[in-house]
């Protein structure tokens, strides 16, 4: 399924969520982004959502809370994470922590798009709520 | 002994610990010089869109050049103490702009005063202002009519009112709560009662004889950063028709407005801070309008329409652009043909034009011409044609100034950006289906140099084609990126090729003109036929058959407009200081190290300055070394070599007592190599050419002075080796030659350098034996610099197998050139010996000698 999944991007630079999101609309998927870490565990509380992408450094709730409250609240939900600062030590703990991917940034739009295409198409038909349907 | 006094360290191993470090700085300076170049070919890449990066890469970016390019020069100062100290003065003004880009600072701009529009082109805009600067763009590179003229330039205006009044004033007005009204007021007496400087008032005097007396000038505002982020429209002061004798008082009052009440406000609220504005200003004849009017090439109110409008009045444009009074409004169909598909013409019983002395008058309208269209539909076609072609070049939706003269000619007065709303939800996912059923002709093939979305018809450029044969808007299409194809990217709507990657010169210019770019795809001009329509999509890596206008509309008004980011932005200006290359021959005067103007100038400067030293004899204070000592050898060789060797690490079995050593107990590779390459039989002449066998002998190996030796030259044959280094200076008859070697574990860090002076015979027979080796050199992949009798070849980046092949044939090389100059009689015999060396003979063949 790609039409109608829903995806989450997080990041604290705009320009991440700017772009990721232009292209990921592009491609069909109903995206929201937020700049805001807070902001995005409340958006997580209230919906589903198949896939979040985050950061992993950002000022207030870090990347690593936000996947842990998924990990919690929201088991279904695909995480990929994406870093500035990344060490095999992040990429350990991050995948730890239920990540499916993590990428360290900077990073060729065409692979993002890829691995976000790839965890869509192998998500289950009803996954999370009805609001994860095929449209 | 005297090591300490020969290396100025205090025992002889700091003397050989000297030595020591100067070979490792050259192995970190070649290592470091490798990774500056990688990464700025990184950074580079960066540019085309398909990279995601943020800030932070920008910060990591700067941090990790700034070390790499500071260990390069803090290495040439170990390799040659003290002699290029400007070389540290340069990094950190480079250091320091690019700093200042990082963090938005303003700095110096420099450049001229006057710039002629002829002259100006989009990547002026740091100098003329993005609105002009565009101007000048579609003039030169879509040949549009565009009034001639000349740009005030902003560095004219930082001379003539940026002084420290100036300054505190706007930092005054910058405070939170400060009356703008009163700022206002200030700042604009600031700016009329500043006594202005002789540089730009000259400057501006000579632009101006060049116009005839009675000619009329439009003088228009070009605010640095407007039309960039934010469209300022109509914030600034234009004024129309100024004698050329106001001209000046015009620029004056047109700079007053950057800072106007108006001005202040915007500035306020769109956060810009005031101490960065700067003003140019654009002084362009004033075309005697008949009619005037503004050109949307999309429908602001329904983008999705595919229409381009046209509002036009009689006279001069304040009708229009003002909307002070009723104008007729064209819409035409886009497209490769386009058609007028509405017109409603209004009752234009007004026209402003220009006053007999100066400035505008309204005047009425001849009553037979109220209710006439103020176009015809010849001249709109026109208009809409050059609004997509300018469209097509900016990669947006353009609002455009336009006139038309008595002659029916049309002239572009603006353009810039026109923001549409963004395209909803929906439309994209309907863009979907659309694209999922038409025929694609290639899919993630190769990879994107530059991303968006352009559509033309296919065009494979003959070798030597003229612009002729290339329509603007076509797909460029080659095989190959090939630099000779540049002139056609202005002009392109995609590029695609067979071969090439993103890092290519073709790839960087067609980032530099946003044209959307997939190389290296195998099978371009294979699939794609010359002449067919097609639609490049290089965000998707797709290329369809045919126009997909869905999809071109798409990208028009949802442009991934990376490039405005401010991160691009930023990325875009400290590239400025850090990529191009200014030093590039190392034999001109201007290659100093004041000289560097970027990173890649300084890495340059520093990588041939190291090898300079390294090739000299007597470089390193090699030549001092020669005495024997501690780590130094005789070498028995079956040869009249007589070589000393010095080991600096690793180079010789260890526990030799003895004085003498045979080749055997080397372990330095590149000397291993060399001298089995001379031990080979006929390497070594027994005989002479052409002197007698004594005599010749006796030169081999006696000191002499006859080609001015340089301080320092080795008074013996000498090698200084380490386990995988090598310098080698010999002195071999009458000339002298030194072979550096290092080989690493990878490309980057292996090299050869071979640097050849001198000769016993005259110059002309030397300059052929330097002009052979130069040849035989460069067959065997060395570059290669000559001149007169010296030779310096290099042979960075090689593989270390190919390293060690190169020193087999430096051995034999070695051989082969000792008697060449008396040989050499003409340059027949010197292609004749290329031809024998390169087959493998062992020695020069005399004509007439059997083998």
């Amino acid at each position: 399924m790609t039409l109608g999944t829903r995806i989450l991007i997080l990041d604290d630079e705009k320009i991440v969520c700017d772009r990721l999101e232009l292209m990921l609309t592009k491609l069909g998927f109903e995206v929201m982004s937020c700049t805001d870490s807070q902001e995005a565990v409340n958006l997580l509380s209230a919906e589903h959502f198949d896939i979040l992408v985050t950061d992993l450094k950002m000022p207030g709730i870090g990347g690593m809370d936000v996947l842990k409250f998924v990990r919690e609240q929201r088991p279904t939900t695909k995480v990929i994470v994406i870093t500035g600062f990344a060490t095999t030590e992040t990429a350990k703990k991050a995948l730890a922590q239920g990540a499916v991917e993590f990428v360290p940034k900077p990073f060729k739009m065409s692979h993002l798009r890829d691995l976000v295409v790839h965890i869509a198409e192998a998500l289950p038909p009803s996954a999370g709520d009805e609001t994860a349907t095929i449209r | 002994m005297k090591w300490g006094r020969i290396l100025g360290g205090g025992s002889r191993e700091d003397a050989l610990g000297n030595l020591r470090s100067r070979i490792a700085a050259f192995r970190d300076l070649l290592e470091k010089n490798n990774r500056v170049l990688e990464t700025i070919g990184d950074a580079t890449e960066k540019l085309g869109g398909d990279y995601l990066f943020d800030s932070q890469y920008l910060r990591s970016l700067d941090s990790e050049l700034a070390i790499a390019v500071a260990a390069v020069v803090a290495d040439l100062g170990v390799i040659a103490p003290k002699r290029h100290a400007d070389l540290k003065r340069s990094f950190d003004q480079i250091r320091e702009a690019i700093r200042a880009r990082l963090e938005s600072r303003p700095t110096p701009r420099g450049g001229p005063f006057v710039l002629r529009m002829d002259q100006v082109g989009s990547e002026q805009a740091w100098l003329v202002g993005e609105k002009l600067a565009r101007l000048g763009e579609i003039r030169t590179r879509l040949g549009v009519r565009v009034p001639a003229g000349f740009v005030i330039t902003a560095t004219a205006y930082e001379r003539s009112f940026a002084n420290a009044r100036l300054a505190e004033l706007l930092a005054r007005a910058q405070l939170p709560g400060a009356d703008l009204v009163e700022s206002a007021t200030r700042l604009g007496e600031a700016i009329s009662s500043a006594s202005l400087p002789s540089g730009p008032l000259h400057a501006l005097k000579r632009a101006l004889r060049g116009f005839d007396r009675r000619a009329r000038f439009a003088v228009r505002s070009s605010a640095l950063g407007e039309d960039d982020r934010l469209s300022f429209a109509g914030v600034h002061r234009s004024i129309l028709n100024v004698p050329r004798n106001q001209v000046t008082d015009a620029w004056v009052r047109v700079v007053a407005s950057l800072f106007d009440e108006r001005a202040l406000r915007y500035r306020r609220e769109h956060q810009e801070p005031l101490d960065q504005a700067a003003m140019a200003v654009g002084c362009l004849l004033l075309v005697p309008a008949r009619a005037s009017g503004v050109m949307y090439t999309v429908d602001p109110a329904d983008p999705e329409r595919n229409v381009v409008l046209v509002d036009a009045a009689w006279g001069l444009g304040r009708t229009v652009v003002e909307g002070s009074g009723a104008v007729d409004r064209f819409s035409i169909e886009r497209g490769a043909s386009p058609r007028i598909v509405g017109r409603r013409i209004g009752a234009k019983s007004h026209q402003w034009v220009a006053a007999e002395g100066a400035g505008l008058e309204r005047v009425e309208v001849d009553p037979e011409f109220v209710q006439q269209p103020a176009v015809g539909d010849e001249t709109l076609l026109q208009l809409a044609k050059i609004g997509l072609a300018i469209e097509r070049h900016m990669r947006c939706p353009q609002d455009i100034e336009w006139a038309v003269d008595g002659h029916g000619d049309v002239w572009i007065l603006q353009a810039r950006a026109l923001r549409v709303r963004p395209v909803p939800k929906e439309r994209a996912q309907r863009l979907i289906q659309v694209l999922a059923e038409h025929p694609r002709l290639m899919a993630n093939r190769g990879v994107i140099a530059c991303r968006g979305i352009g559509a033309g018809k296919v065009v494979v450029p003959r070798e030597g084609a003229g612009m002729e044969s290339f329509p603007a808007g076509s797909v460029l299409v080659a095989r190959y990126p090939s630099p000779r194809l540049a002139r056609f990217i202005p002009v392109a709507s995609a590029i695609v090729t067979d071969a090439g990657a993103s890092t290519g010169h073709l790839a960087t210019l067609a980032r530099e003109r946003r044209v959307p770019a997939i190389m290296g795809t195998g099978i371009a001009t294979e699939v794609l036929r010359p002449g067919a329509e097609i639609t490049v999509d290089a965000e998707e890596n797709v290329i369809y058959d045919g126009r997909v206008p869905q999809l071109t509309h798409f990208g028009l008004l949802q442009p991934d407009d990376y490039c405005d980011t401010k991160e691009f932005r930023v990325l875009r200006a400290m590239l400025a200081h850090i990529a191009p290359l200014a030093l590039r021959d190392p034999t001109a005067p201007e290659f100093t190290a004041k000289a560097c103007r970027s990173y890649h100038d300084i890495i340059r400067y520093a990588h041939e300055m190291a090898l300079t030293e390294l090739s000299n004899p007597g470089g390193f204070g090699l030549g001092k070394l020669s005495r024997r000592g501690e780590h130094t050898w005789e070498l028995d060789l079956e040869i009249p070599l007589d070589l000393l060797v010095i080991d600096i690490g690793g180079g010789v079995r260890g526990g030799r007592k003895k004085r003498r050593i045979a080749p055997s107990a080397l372990t330095c590779r590149p000397l291993s190599r060399v001298l089995e390459a001379l031990a080979r039989p006929g390497v070594w002449a027994r005989a002479p050419a052409g002197m007698d066998l004594a005599g010749f002998m006796a030169s081999a190996t006696r000191s002499m002075t006859l080609t001015a030796p340089a301080a320092g030259i080795p008074q013996r044959n000498l090698a200084i080796v380490s386990d995988r280094y090598m310098n080698l200076s010999l002195k071999l008859g009458y000339h002298f030659n030194v072979v550096d070697a290092y080989l690493g574990n990878s490309r980057e860090n292996s090299h050869v350098l071979f640097r050849f002076v001198g000769g016993v015979t005259e110059l002309v027979r030397r300059t052929r034996r330097a002009k052979l080796l130069s040849e035989i050199l460069a067959h065997y992949d060395f570059s290669v610099t000559r001149s007169g009798d010296l030779v310096l070849a290099r042979l960075v980046s090689a593989t270390p197998a190919l390293v060690e092949e190169r020193l087999l044939m430096v051995g034999r090389l070695i051989g082969f050139s000792r008697q060449l100059d008396i040989l050499l009689h003409d340059d027949d015999t010197a292609d004749r010996l290329l031809a024998d060396f390169i087959a493998g003979a062992p020695q020069p063949l005399r004509p007439g000698t059997e083998t």
